[in-house]
Parts: structure tokens; sequence; C-alpha cells
């Protein structure tokens, strides 16, 4: 189902049946379609207001050979993403409100329905623009801020998460570097590298697991909503901070933190939010990991269309993009910011 | 091929400036975000055409004095992962994380020449 003219009487149907009547739908449009989810905004007619919403539909995965590595990453979709937005939100952590979860005979597959949440998530615009002077001055209070409360949550309240630690992580995507029979050197160093510096005994909380600009939708002065939460686990909770500040994820900004702030402001306001104290060397890990982490996702996307048959430019380009995090993991070994 | 043929770069750069003057501010949305990324992919081929087989052949003889042996490009970057691997190279190596960073910063020099300013 690609077409918004099959997409809406069903949306309009599950609308009425969820939400209320009349339930009419207006400006449908797509706002992203990924390899797990394809979301809509659109507006609905109840009773007299007319609510202006998204659709988030858990899209049909390509078919992967059983036992193929990249099959295996624990992925929350449909009514396990509306779960955990909901006790994310319940935790005081900024996410889109849910208003329903969609049921079989919607006919739609696996989604939610959730209030639109209007800002920007174009990380170039957040860090140059004037109007969100504000937000990139309390960024990093804000992320601990948030980091610390969603760090806090039950895990025994989403039993899908699945444990997704420091160790597991690396032998997952040692096991998808090595699926795609593409020898790097640069990335084998990374991986030994990661190994050798595990953090060991690690605390266990729910973990975002895509934490940076990209997936936040930031307001002049805040930030509205957290979204994406498709890669959520049960893992290393520094692991969260660690991403915020790979070099990749700063978009050029001088800074660590999103390429806003400090090490030091993030850790600081996580601490006050109930986090625990976190030693420099375990958010490096995490820093460090992760440029070896995106530069086998980039080698993955570059190498789609072997795996899939289907290319797209921007497939191309990300995967030409695989030398930026390996230069700045090896800048990060000769002891560069 | 007859030597009066535009060069495959000259020619890439043509096309890339045209796309990229005339045609990218008639488009919206998807469709500008698309053509704006083929017009990077474009001066990057350009970039790979001129600068290439230099990098490539530098990227092979130091390859081969690192690993003691010669082979393609292709066959002494396998052997090197695999050393690198199985521990028969140390992480810290001085030869190995030269030749890596030139070999990465070869590669941005084609791909994203913006990322080693940065």
């Amino acid at each position: 189902m690609g077409l918004a003219e099959d997409l809406a009487p069903r949306l309009e149907a599950a609308v009425r049946r969820h939400i209320g009547a009349p339930g009419e739908i207006g400006d449908l449009r797509r706002l992203t379609g990924g390899a797990t989810k394809a979301t809509w905004s659109f507006t609905a007619t109840i009773g007299a207001e007319k609510l202006p919403l998204v659709l988030q539909l858990a899209s049909l995965r390509p078919a992967l050979a059983p036992g193929d590595p990249l099959a295996e990453l624990p992925r929350v979709v449909g009514a396990e993403d509306a779960a955990m937005m909901t006790a994310a939100a319940a935790a005081g952590v900024p996410a889109p409100p849910v208003r329903a979860v969609l049921a079989p005979e919607d006919g739609l597959g696996g989604g939610c329905i959730m209030d639109f949440v209007a800002g920007e998530t174009i990380a170039r615009r957040i860090l140059r623009e004037p109007q969100f002077a504000p937000l990139r001055q309390s960024f990093a209070v804000q992320c601990g801020g948030i980091l610390g409360r969603l760090h806090r949550l039950t895990p025994t309240a989403l039993p899908f998460l699945r444990p997704f630690g420091a160790a597991e992580q690396v032998a997952h995507y040692c096991r998808v570097y090595d699926a795609l029979d593409h020898p790097q050197p640069a990335i084998e160093l990374g991986l030994r590298w990661a190994l050798d510096h595990l953090p060991r005994g690690h605390a266990t909380a729910v973990v975002h697991g895509d934490f940076r600009l990209g997936n936040l939708i930031c307001g002049g002065d805040a930030i509205r909503a957290v979204i994406d939460w498709e890669l959520a686990a049960l893992g290393d909770p520094v692991q969260d901070l660690g991403w915020l500040c790979v070099k990749t994820w700063r978009f050029g900004g001088p800074l660590p933190v999103g390429g806003m702030a400090r090490r030091e402001a993030l850790l600081a306001a996580y601490r006050e939010a109930g986090g625990a104290a976190i030693d420099v060397t375990h958010l490096r890990f995490w820093e460090a990991f992760g440029s070896v982490k995106w530069a086998i996702m980039c080698l993955m996307k570059g190498r789609e269309h072997r795996r899939t048959g289907r290319s797209t430019v921007e497939q191309m380009a990300i995967g030409r993009r695989m030398e930026e995090p390996l230069f700045d993991f090896l800048q990060l070994l000769a002891g560069e910011d | 091929m007859p030597m009066t043929l535009s060069l495959a770069p000259d020619m890439l750069a043509t096309i890339r400036d045209y796309l990229q003057k005339e045609i990218l501010p008639t488009l919206d949305d998807d469709k500008w975000f698309n053509v704006k990324v083929a017009v990077n992919l474009l001066a990057t081929i350009e970039r790979e055409l001129r600068q290439g087989p230099a990098a490539d052949e530098e990227e092979r003889a130091r390859l081969a004095a690192l690993l003691g042996t010669s082979g393609t490009l292709g066959e002494l970057n396998r052997a090197l992962a695999l050393a690198i691997r199985e521990g028969r190279i140390a992480l810290d190596d001085p030869g190995l994380l030269d030749h890596l960073r030139q070999t990465t910063a070869d590669a941005l020099r084609i791909n994203n020449p913006q990322w080693l300013g940065r």
C-alpha cells in the first residue's frame, strides 16, 4: 500500500473507530518512508474540531534470508512502539501523544495514530537559524534531563524490549559487517578496539537507541518530542549520551553534544535528573564505537542494492559516507576531540 | 578512444553544472532533495576519475609495504583486515594507523573533501 488513495478510506474508518466521528480525513501527506516504517501527516475532523495527527505504519521489511544478521536487530514497531512512547511520556520524556493503536480490523497493518507535534527536525536549521538560539543555549541541559528520566523507567513495564547491552551490540555489528563480506581494515580495527574496550558490568536501562538531532522535534526554546523509538532496547544507558556526541550527529557544529554544547553540561544535567555519574572513558567508548557502528551502517546502505536489487540515489550517497566516521574514529584514537 | 572526445570528468562537470543551475531551482521537496544528492554524487565521480587512480596506487603500495607481500588492492585489503582480526598486527602499530589515516583521508578527498576541514 503505497498510495494515499488506498490509504485514506481505511484511515478514515480507523479514526472513526478509535478516535471519534465523523473522522473525515484531510491533507494526507507522506512524511517519511523508511525501511521499517512510514509516517503520514493528516487532519481528522472529530466533532467540530479539526485535529492535526500523524499515522505511523510498520512497513513490510524486505525479505531477508533466515539467519541473516541484518534481521536480528531489535525493532520496536506497531503496538510496541506506541506502548514505548506512552511509557516514555508518563516518565516525563517529551514523546508524541499516542491517540490510537491500530487493530487488525483496520486493515492497515501494525501502527498507531499520534498527535502531530509541530517543530523542526532538520539539524542544519536547528544549529544555525536565529529562532533556535534559546534552544541551543539549553540543549545539553534538556537532553540530560530527558535521558535521566528515560533511564529511570521500570523495564518490567515494557516486556517486549530486548537486551542489547554493549557486548551484544558489538557482537551484533561484527556479524552484520561479516555478512557484508567487504573487508575494510579501518572497520576491522574499530571492531577489535571495541571488543578490547567493552564497558564491563554496565547498568541496564531502557535506552532510546537513536537519540540524536534528526530524531528530536524542536521548538525555538524546547525539545518538544523525541521520535523514532524503533531501536529502543534494554541497554547501557551511557549509549544514548555517547551517540548524541558522535561527530556525525554534530552536523558540523563545533561542540560535542549535538554540535551545540559541552559534555560536562550534559553529564551534570543527567545526574540532576536522577541519572548515574558517568565516567568520561565510558562516554568516549560509546562515541568511538558509535562512529564504527555508523561506518558499518553506511557500508550496509552502500551494498544494499546488491542484496535487494533496488537502489536509490540516497542509498548510494550514504554508502559514500563510510569514511567520515572512520576518519573520526581514527582521530579519537589519536586523542583528538 | 579518439582523442577528440570530451574527457569524462569534463563531461560530468558540465552535466552537473547544468543540473545544478537549470534544473534544481525548478524542483521542490523530494525531487529537489534527490537531484541535489545526485549533483553531489556527480561531483564525487568527477573527483574519483581525476584522483582515484593515483590514490589507489599509493594505497596498494602502502599495503604491500605494511604486509610485506604483493597483490591487488582488494587482496591486500582483505589480507590486512584478516591480520587485524587475528591479532597479527597491533592496534597501535604506527605504520597501520598512518596507513589507515592516509587511506580514509584520500577517500574523503574524493567523497567529501569538506569533512577533512572540520
